[in-house]
């Protein structure tokens, strides 16, 4: 209001205001109306809740003859007005003045490429082929693991017996670590279970 | 989605010219489809009506389903079929989908995460530090936990496969079922063979549109080799696929919408699928027939 009072005229008022003023973005944060609003909520309190009233009221006419009844789903709030204070601050405000570096580019994943379309091609193939063929024949991995599973210890032990020979004569050091680790998980598997562990344990 | 579907219903009369004139034309030589002996002579072309199905429940009535060819751009029907109920009307059963595609998922997978324990850091055993005297924790050597560069404790150790086996019922019964979902919700369609008359990967397009088959179809068909003309057709889109009977499974039935299968698959699915949901567990003597039975 106190533009008006220093032209004191609306005609020179509406002389000062441009219509691009309106197009024009807003580029500060100070003109930026919510984000005003919510750097004051944060930092003092607020005089009024921002928060709107249910729309519950009837309204019966329109114009002049305008009435609302009171109903008994009449509308609770506002009630009084206070002013509330809150020693919470909120996450911080967007950077809307900065420019935005090293922007990670976001891949879609192509769930049409050979390998995705038909992923589960031949797990059928003992039911809907010969029967010669199995879907463990077509795990790709270590030998000692296809078609096993198995807790820690045995998956150990069962390394040794396939490749316990290739690490003696080429890394004996890796070789150390694994009979190392069977002492040890011998022990703990047999004398550590029981009241120490969970229910329902199980070792990995 | 709804508006292109529109559109191309006004655009099939044109589509359908287009390719007879061109094939009559270029091709004169090449053996007449189904659908042209048919309006040759009606009775040279045999009309299906019906087919035998084995150990049929007497209780349980065969559903029915339309012969269609793709040797033409329009949906013409050669005749009716009778599918096992045992097979395309199995009760949906979701958990049974839901146990197969799980199994799809992990029985291949193998784990490479491994973390070094205190005993596989190669360290000195040194104290780190005097006992008293520095205001700091007391500590051994840098392999202990409470380092930042030291051992993690209980975490992943090693190679390790997720690997289990369903029931072999399960695995039947999920066929069964992903089969009777397509057939129920409409999406299943039987064709006499995958012969087209072009190599044109258009004339597929322009099938499926008339049609309404969808965004994505699986075509299976009975052995391996297929017919020269669809595997060049087929090669440019990455959402139509072909398969033999043995490939097919849960997983990708699920993820193409529209299944085809030929008139050879469906006589080889039903007298497997049949086979085996009627076949008990071996005895555990060791042949090369039973070497999987372990599992």
């Amino acid at each position: 209001m106190f533009i008006v009072r220093k032209f004191c005229s609306i005609a020179t008022l509406c002389k000062t205001i441009k219509p691009t003023n309106f197009t024009e973005k807003l580029f500060k944060q100070q003109d930026h109306p919510t984000l005003c609003l919510t750097a004051a909520k944060q930092f003092h309190g607020s005089a009024v809740h921002l928060r709107e009233p249910k729309q519950d009221a009837i309204v019966i006419g329109d114009g002049d003859r305008k009435y609302e009844p009171q109903s008994p789903y009449r509308r609770h709030w506002p009630k009084r007005f206070q002013f509330v204070t809150s020693t919470r601050f909120g996450p911080t405000l967007p950077r809307v003045n900065k420019e935005l570096k090293h922007q990670l580019p976001f891949n879609y994943k192509d769930k049409w490429s050979d390998k995705s379309a038909l992923q589960g091609a031949n797990d059928y193939i003992d039911i809907l082929g010969d029967g010669t063929i199995h879907p463990v024949d077509l795990i790709k991995g270590p030998a000692f693991l296809i078609g096993y599973n198995a807790n820690e210890l045995g998956r150990l032990n069962r390394r040794l017996r396939f490749e316990g020979r290739y690490l003696a004569d080429n890394f004996p050091s890796e070789l150390e670590k694994i009979l190392k680790r069977i002492k040890f998980l011998r022990k703990k598997y047999n004398y550590k279970r029981g009241k120490r562990v969970r229910k329902r344990f199980k070792y990995r | 989605r709804y508006l292109w579907r529109n559109s191309i219903c006004q655009q099939k009369i044109d589509i359908t010219l287009k390719y007879t004139d061109e094939a009559s034309g270029s091709k004169a030589n090449k053996e007449p489809t189904l659908y042209e002996k048919f309006l040759k002579n009606p009775k040279s072309v045999p009309l299906i009506t019906s087919r035998k199905l084995e150990n049929c429940n007497k209780y349980r009535q065969p559903r029915q389903a339309w012969l269609e060819t793709l040797s033409t751009v329009e949906d013409h029907k050669l005749g009716m079929l009778d599918l096992h109920p045992d097979i395309f009307a199995v009760h949906p059963r979701l958990d049974i989908l839901y146990h197969n595609l799980r199994w799809q998922e992990f029985y291949k997978k193998i784990d490479y995460n491994w973390t070094p324990s205190r005993g596989d850091l190669d360290v000195s055993g040194g104290k780190q530090m005097p006992q008293k005297g520095t205001g700091r924790a007391r500590n051994r050597n840098r392999s202990s936990i409470m380092f930042r560069t030291g051992a993690k404790p209980l975490g992943p150790k090693g190679p390790r496969a997720l690997f289990y086996m369903l029931p072999k019922q399960y695995r039947v019964q999920g066929l069964c079922t992903a089969l009777s979902f397509k057939y129920a919700q409409n999406n299943l369609h039987i064709v006499d063979s995958l012969e087209i008359p072009t190599d044109d990967p258009e004339y597929i397009q322009d099938l499926i549109d008339t049609r309404f088959w969808g965004f994505s179809a699986l075509f299976v068909d009975d052995t391996d080799y297929m017919p020269e003309n669809i595997t060049y057709a087929l090669a440019e889109f990455p959402s139509y696929n072909i398969l033999p009977v043995y490939g097919l499974n849960v997983r990708d039935m699920l993820k193409h919408e529209t299944l085809i299968l030929t008139l050879a698959a469906v006589e080889k699915i039903e007298q497997k699928l049949l086979f085996h949901s009627s076949r008990n567990k071996r005895s555990s003597k060791f042949s090369m027939d039973t070497r999987y039975d372990q599992y």
